[in-house]
């Protein structure tokens, strides 16, 4: 079982797949790397050296009962980068991981070559702390109903959960496998919550390609994520927004074509090859 | 029933007695119906005993939206206001005791006696829902973890062992109107975000400051043990008194003492 053991002494799980540019995934919030394995893995790893890994709290990693912060799931993601001798990554970021790729590429310039921010922001201006919300709904329903049916309204429109459940229960087969104790769930929240890159935006210097499902309204706590997305098309220098028209927060594990096809266009433009945030 | 209309919510509450008027607030969450056991029979007998359901509790009206102790400060004040209670001794209970003291600071008329009971100035460490408790009442469940956790913050485990039936009868008037989650919820914000740490310096009542020696449990950061330290520190005119053998809620399962200690501090001050 492949591990790098962090500074402060976390062992985190990564697996990479196929040979070519690096190209990292980073979870949503609470969520391991499994998640990439049913799409991205096979789609990207015929021609990309792609890495994915359990952020701390979650999956196979390890999962001390501490304050966690984006900044460090970071510096874990640079030691996994590191461990593998990689430089020069794509870095693709889904919600919280997006918020963790920012903070890669501002904090550890080197590793990163490009962004791809995905149903992302950049801070949760108006609520600190666990947004109660959550806390209620989890108390009313207990926590795997509430990851099950929270990951569904957020991730598909009504239509399509109708139409396509199947294609919704393949992925939530994955995201349920291996859930993490309530205890990081709620670690993790209160990492998200707490993530504010809006005044470093300006500094990411890497391409960006940004995108975001048209109708990802779901409001959790202060700020959704078509609006959070916006935030970023108009702080990062060097970003391209795309919107993926009828899609909501987690098309990447049912509808990803769509995405797959940006992500492509993205990786091989000429126009989108600019300057990495170190010379 | 009486109901206090407010501007935003109706407001339950009881009056037992003539006297001095004493205005008793309860703990994080609860109605007032805790002080029927043993306080308004001890003393109804020669005061004016108030008691309300805080806004979100009980009989009251329960917005959804944010709550502050000042918020149920100004809900007292106002019942305090339509009863005409003047120069009342408050009798305030953990969060309770918060809501007490910013009733001494903003309403100072209302006040002649302050009683804090079990309570503090601050959680200086946690704003917002402490993660303790968010994840012990989803494993737990809302109701059993209220339970367990009012018996391990209210009782030593001798006493309970001791005096089941007497922590049950407390359970029974505590649980039997338990408000909805959300509710709790919002009281526990309220609670974390209190801070009257830099006014202790102004409350210039007569205080009795009551603790349990062994109120040590902790949720978020500090306990109540320390808190009321903190309190006898900075309210100038303040008394403490240590409850030997006492945690949280010796109000409802043993109070003799605590009534003693309150009487005589009434005639003192």
């Amino acid at each position: 079982m492949p591990y790098v053991k962090t500074k402060d002494g976390v062992d985190i799980y990564y697996e990479a797949f196929g040979e070519g540019t690096p190209l990292l995934f980073l979870s949503e919030t609470a969520c391991d790397g499994a998640v990439w394995k049913i799409y991205q893995i096979p789609e990207f790893g015929r021609d990309h050296r792609v890495i994915i890994f359990d952020y701390r709290g979650t999956g196979l990693s390890g999962k001390p009962s501490a304050k966690y912060s984006t900044e460090m799931f970071a510096n874990d993601a640079a030691a996994v980068l590191d461990h593998l001798g990689l430089e020069d990554a794509v870095v693709c970021g889904h919600s919280m991981g997006g918020r963790v790729a920012q903070l890669l590429a501002l904090d550890h310039p080197r590793k990163v070559s490009k962004l791809i921010l995905a149903s992302s922001g950049a801070a949760h201006p108006g609520e600190t702390g666990i947004p109660l919300r959550i806390a209620k709904e989890m108390v009313e329903m207990g926590y795997e109903k509430y990851v099950r049916e929270h990951t569904i309204v957020v991730g598909w429109t009504e239509t399509y959960a109708q139409q396509h459940m199947d294609l919704i229960e393949k992925y939530l087969k994955v995201r349920m496998a291996n859930l993490c104790p309530v205890e990081f769930y709620f670690r993790h929240v209160l990492a998200r919550q707490e993530h504010d890159t809006s005044g470093r935006l300006k500094d990411i210097k890497v391409p960006t390609l940004i995108f975001v499902g048209d109708d990802d309204h779901f409001v959790v706590s202060d700020l959704s994520h078509r609006a959070g997305t916006d935030i970023l098309a108009k702080g990062i220098p060097n970003s391209k927004l795309v919107v993926l028209p009828g899609e909501r927060h987690s098309y990447f594990y049912t509808e990803p074509e769509k995405a797959h096809g940006i992500m492509r266009d993205f990786l091989k433009s000429k126009m989108m090859q600019g300057n990495r945030n170190v010379s | 029933m009486p109901l206090l209309q407010l501007k935003d919510i109706e407001l339950y509450y009881e009056v037992h007695g003539r006297g001095q008027p004493i205005v008793f607030l309860s703990e994080t969450a609860s109605d007032g119906e805790v002080w029927k056991i043993h306080q308004v029979e001890e003393f109804s007998r020669d005061h004016q005993v108030i008691l309300h359901d805080y806004r979100g509790t009980g009989r009251s009206g329960k917005p959804s939206i944010d709550y502050s102790t000042k918020m149920f400060c100004d809900d007292t004040a106002a019942l305090m206001d339509h009863l005409s209670a003047k120069k009342a001794i408050v009798i305030g209970h953990s969060m309770g005791g918060r809501i007490a003291q910013l009733l001494a600071l903003e309403h100072p008329n209302k006040v002649d006696k302050l009683i804090l009971a079990s309570t503090g100035a601050a959680f200086p460490a946690t704003k917002g829902l402490p993660l303790k408790i968010c994840q012990e009442m989803i494993e737990w469940g809302y109701e059993k973890y209220v339970r367990d956790h009012s018996i391990l913050v209210g009782f030593t485990d001798e006493f309970a062992k001791k005096n089941p039936e007497r922590v049950e009868k407390y359970l029974q008037v505590r649980m039997a109107n338990l408000c909805p989650v959300e509710f709790y919820l919002r009281h526990l914000i309220a609670r974390q975000s209190h801070d009257t740490t830099g006014r202790l310096k102004d409350i210039r009542v007569s205080t009795l400051i009551l603790v349990g020696e062994d109120d040590r449990n902790v949720t978020s950061d500090i306990n109540h043990r320390s808190s009321s330290e903190i309190l006898a520190q900075g309210i100038p005119n303040a008394k403490l008194v240590v409850l030997p053998g006492e945690r949280h809620s010796y109000f409802f399962a043993n109070p003799a003492a605590a009534h003693k200690t309150i009487r005589e501090f009434i005639a003192s001050s």
